[in-house]
């Protein structure tokens, strides 16, 4: 534990404290303690050298030093590669604990808290990893009938994400409307983090980073009654130190069940600031027993920070559309099949010397087979392209449960994946072995053994050896008073039947 | 061994009982003696005067079959009549052809032992008609109303304990019973019926044949349900075929999972839901169990243990379900809430680098490229660009470490242009670029000061709205010199 802020002390404090209090009447609590660990081993890349007197023309018209490396000479005086790296061995090791206590002595009022420790069995840091100590939340939460009240670390999630902040929120609702209201204010934590924007752990490149934490609030209105369900939200974001904005944003977002097997699901957001519509999305689904169905249309516009100078540099949405079909024509036939086709909106910086393809398209297919009890058959298909990559390629898997708490899934899967703007086109072989068992009603345990291979399609001596093999395993123990002593959702229903090849 | 493998074996022994005293007392050869008797009365005076016995002396059938007129024949007559479920009594009937209907008894035995037109002596045990057409039953025997079971049946709980639960076993189900909508219709069914002036809290027709262990063996909500406490325990009638759960065709829709919640009133959901379902069944889906399920029993005594639900993913969350979900998750959180709590959606949304993720395939390593560049998801609703794709690219060698237009470009080998020709790329897929390059590379060509002033703006770049929102970020290329447009 790298660090541990004092208002990390003070709410375990608060939580040691409400939870070894003398016990009231349906006092209860509910902890989960998952424990993984996972080694990899890969070859990591050097930049390197040689002086431009030493290159030669080589295979294709291009230079190449003497030792086979084709190279780049965007200098006068050096030409530059990338060789063979060190071998970099991770291991990291990380335990969550997820606590939920309530019956605290008022009706309504629990305490929750989500943290995660990090260690590592190598001399490499893995990524995501640091810090060491990760306080995801940490809050005291009261409810009533018709208002609810929670302060602490918290996150919040709607259309614009998960917005992490150390601050207050405050809901009310009236249940026979469906009508509810939420406002919430606090200092925020950087996108998918568990600490501040001005902390150096977001920027391990040395970029520039705010001096104080930002300023975030918002207001979500929503109803749900009937069949429809709809939110919009503003939500803010400020710089404490300059007072300037560093996000505005609008929110809508609707689910319409119109008829029993039909639901017309969209979103829209608007970026007040800078004035533009950002990412929306409109779908239908059309659910019956044996055929499911969806269509939509999609836009994407990245979101950066105006704090950053991402904004500045115009970056452009793509708009697309997309359908999906599973088709059952028997028990235990599932056939599947997807499209998407998007498209760049004009980038305005086309030249002779540089363009990027504006469309790419994802093509995918599959089958899963389940016609014996106990074994799960699943193929798959895909074919992705876009402007900078793509890949095509299949996948099988064999799922086979030969006890009920036992269930282990074989997998393999060939892929090509070139690169447009480097020389990488890889072929990709891989093989796993997943196997998990719930040794009791508390405790889940797995275990899982991967290995890449990588053919690296180059020309010259840079087509290293990028194999690497993936080793993990867990154990998720629940403990828990007061009627909930069940396993969060069982892996066995968190992850696809057969979740690990190209079909997600 | 299960209550239904020794029911199935105690069926088995109580026919082969039932076989075997059929084969040690062969029925009497009434057609055979009817030149000898002109009055039934002669060999079955009970049947007529009570107190008499009801069956011939053994001394009476020997004085003609005494091993010389006659072969003698085993018999010794029964001190107990017959046990049966069956109402009957001889004595009522023949108080109603002789009192009251002033008959002969001689002939009014074959009104219900003989069929219409027999010859004499050509009786049966019972002739069903014959009862039925008495008492106005205008049905097959197992088609009968449900009031005119109690004309002749005893409730199930009444029946002497000589009917054993071997051969309530052995029972015929009514034809009602295999009708596809028996399950949700036998309530109205049991429900109470006056008949003949007499008030039945449950119907007589399931009396008949049963008790109230059998509807528990089912019934969850079996305290709150008064047909069912109307009818008295009786353990023997668990001895009969045990009802099957299936689950009624509107679970089979796909929307089922995300709607069944919506539809119903309290009332509704005592009486359809609470039948087959504890709140116990309930939770095994609902992480936070919506208010309504307090309505539902707890499992417990006196209950049966109702539908067993299994967890399961509902048929929307299918394939690809994970990757757009977020429409849905964002527009409908109520309903997600369902089922799901925070933690769950901060195991997919915060990784875990001890393990492989939850969301992406094990090889996702490999192609990650492809998704990115495209962003299909977006990736920073779970991922850090800093914290997680800049340290890890970072870590392998392949991050921007200098000046960008130095050996950087190096990496872009497949495009001997990109340094020049970068710019639809980037505005394409400047998440990506900023995987790998801090805001300094980019300064180096496209700050106005200190830089090589390459204008990074595209077409209607809103300045003015930018420079009203944050101008720091104007600043940080421009210094002083903001354009004023």
């Amino acid at each position: 534990m790298t660090r541990c802020p004092g208002l990390v002390r003070v709410g375990l404090a608060a939580l040691a404290i409400t939870t070894s209090a003398a016990p009231v009447a349906a006092q209860g609590f509910r902890a989960s303690f998952d424990l993984r660990g996972q080694s990899v081993a890969t070859r990591g890349w050097l930049l390197d050298s040689v002086p431009r007197s030493d290159v030669q023309p080589g295979v294709g018209g291009g230079l190449y030093s003497s030792t086979g490396y084709a190279v780049t000479c965007s200098t006068a005086t050096f030409c530059y590669y990338y060789a063979p790296g060190p071998r970099l061995q991770y291991a990291p090791v990380v335990l969550t604990t997820d606590v939920t206590a309530w019956g605290l002595g008022t009706s309504g009022l629990s305490a929750h808290l989500n943290i995660r420790m990090n260690a590592s069995a190598a001399d490499e840091p893995f990524a995501g990893t640091t810090p060491a100590f990760q306080f995801w939340e940490g809050y005291l939460s009261y409810q009533h009938a018709w208002f609810g009240v929670l302060a602490g670390r918290q996150v919040f999630t709607s259309r614009l994400g998960f917005a992490g902040f150390d601050g207050g929120r405050a809901t009310v609702r009236h249940r026979t409307l469906g009508l509810e209201a939420t406002g919430y204010v606090g200092l925020g934590l950087a996108r998918a983090s568990s600490v501040g924007i001005n902390d150096p752990a977001t920027a391990p490149l040395g970029d520039y980073i705010p001096g104080e934490r930002n300023l975030i609030g918002g207001i979500e209105v929503g109803i749900a009654r009937g069949p429809v369900e709809a939110r919009a939200q503003w939500q803010r974001q400020v710089d404490r130190t300059t007072d300037y904005l560093m996000s505005d944003f609008l929110s809508g977002n609707a689910v319409i069940r119109p008829l029993e097997r039909v639901a017309v699901a969209g979103g829209l957001d608007y970026d007040l600031a800078q004035g533009w519509v950002g990412s929306a999305e409109a779908e239908i689904r059309y659910m019956a027993p044996r055929v499911y169905v969806t269509a939509g249309f999609k836009r994407y516009m990245p979101h950066f920070d105006l704090w950053t100078i991402w904004p500045a540099f115009s970056p452009v949405p793509w708009n697309g559309v997309q359908g999906s079909v599973v088709v059952s024509p028997l028990r235990w036939l599932k056939l599947r099949g997807r499209i998407e086709w998007h498209e760049f909106e004009g980038t305005g910086a086309e030249t002779a010397l540089g363009s990027a393809a504006p469309t790419g398209s994802l093509w995918a297919a599959g089958a899963t087979i389940t016609a014996f009890p106990r074994w799960t058959f699943d193929a798959g298909w895909m074919y992705d392209k876009n402007f900078g990559a793509a890949a095509a390629g299949g996948d099988v898997s064999i799922g086979w449960t030969p006890r009920d708490p036992l269930v282990l899934r074989l997998y393999g899967a060939y892929s090509q994946r070139p690169l447009v703007y480097r020389y990488n086109d890889s072929y990709v072989t891989w093989a796993g072995l997943d196997v998990s068992l719930r040794a009791t009603q508390q405790v889940l345990v797995g275990a899982s053994v991967v290995y890449i291979n990588e053919d690296r399609n180059r020309p010259d001596a840079a087509a290293f050896d990028w194999n690497q093999a993936r080793v993990s395993a867990f154990v998720t123990y629940v403990l828990s008073a007061g009627g909930a002593d069940r396993l969060s959702v069982p892996d066995a229903v968190k992850r696809m039947p057969s979740a690990v090849g190209y079909q997600r | 061994m299960t209550r239904s493998r020794l029911g199935m074996l105690a069926a088995l022994l109580g026919t082969g009982a039932l076989l075997a005293a059929a084969v040690a007392v062969e029925p009497f050869p009434h057609e055979d003696h009817s030149k000898l008797f002109v009055r039934c009365q002669t060999c079955h005076p009970g049947a007529a005067q009570p107190g008499q016995s009801f069956w011939p002396a053994a001394a009476d059938c020997a004085s003609c079959h005494d091993g010389t007129i006659e072969k003698e024949v085993p018999w010794t007559p029964r001190t107990e009549p017959l046990p049966s479920n069956l109402r009957f009594t001889h004595e009522a009937h023949a108080r109603v052809f002789t009192q009251e209907q002033r008959r002969d008894t001689t002939l009014t035995c074959t009104e219900c032992h003989s069929a219409p037109g027999a010859k004499w002596m050509s009786v049966q045990r019972e002739v069903m008609d014959n009862c039925f057409a008495c008492h106005e039953v205008r049905t097959a025997h197992f088609d009968a109303q449900p009031g005119k079971c109690a004309t002749c049946h005893v409730p199930f709980s009444e029946m002497p304990s000589g009917v054993t639960a071997a051969r309530v076993a052995t029972w015929k189900a009514p034809t009602s019973h295999e009708s596809a909508d028996f399950q949700a219709e036998h309530g109205d069914l049991a429900a109470p019926v006056v008949v003949n002036g007499t008030s039945y809290q449950v119907s007589p027709a399931c009396a008949t044949c049963h008790a109230r262990e059998y509807c528990v063996t089912c019934h969850v909500n079996a305290p709150e349900v008064p047909e069912i406490q109307a009818l008295r325990p009786d353990p023997r009638s668990l001895a009969m075929k045990e009802g099957k759960i299936e689950a009624p065709a509107s679970h089979e829709e796909p929307a089922f999972l995300t709607t069944h919640g919506r539809k119903l009133s309290r009332k509704q959901l005592m009486l359809k839901c609470g039948t087959c379902h504890t709140a116990t069944s309930c939770e095994a889906c609902h992480q936070v169990p919506p208010q309504q399920v307090r309505l539902l029993a707890v499992a417990g005594p006196g209950r049966g243990t109702g539908a067993t639900v299994t967890r399961a993913r509902p048929s929307t969350h299918g394939k690809n379900f994970t990757d757009g979900h977020a429409a849905l998750a964002s527009g409908s959180p109520q309903t997600c809430a369902g089922c799901h709590v925070q933690e769950q959606c901060l195991q997919c949304h915060r990784p875990n680098a001890g393990g492989q993720g939850t969301f992406h395939p094990a090889d996702y390593i490999s192609r990650h490229p492809v998704a990115a560049y495209s962003r299909e998801t977006s990736c920073a609703d779970c991922h850090n660009p800093g914290q997680f794709c800049q340290t890890c690219h970072a870590q392998n060698g392949i991050v921007a470490r200098g000046t960008f237009i130095g050996g950087q470009a190096t990496y872009h080998d497949g495009n001997p242009t990109f340094a020049v020709g970068h710019g639809p790329a980037a505005r394409q897929g400047l998440e990506t670029c900023v995987s790998c390059h801090t805001e300094k590379d980019c300064m180096v060509c496209h700050a106005s000061f200190g830089g090589r002033r390459f204008s990074p703006h595209g077409p209607n770049f809103p300045a003015e709205k930018l420079r009203k929102a944050n101008p720091q970020m104007c600043l940080a290329c421009h210094r002083l010199g903001i354009p004023s447009n």
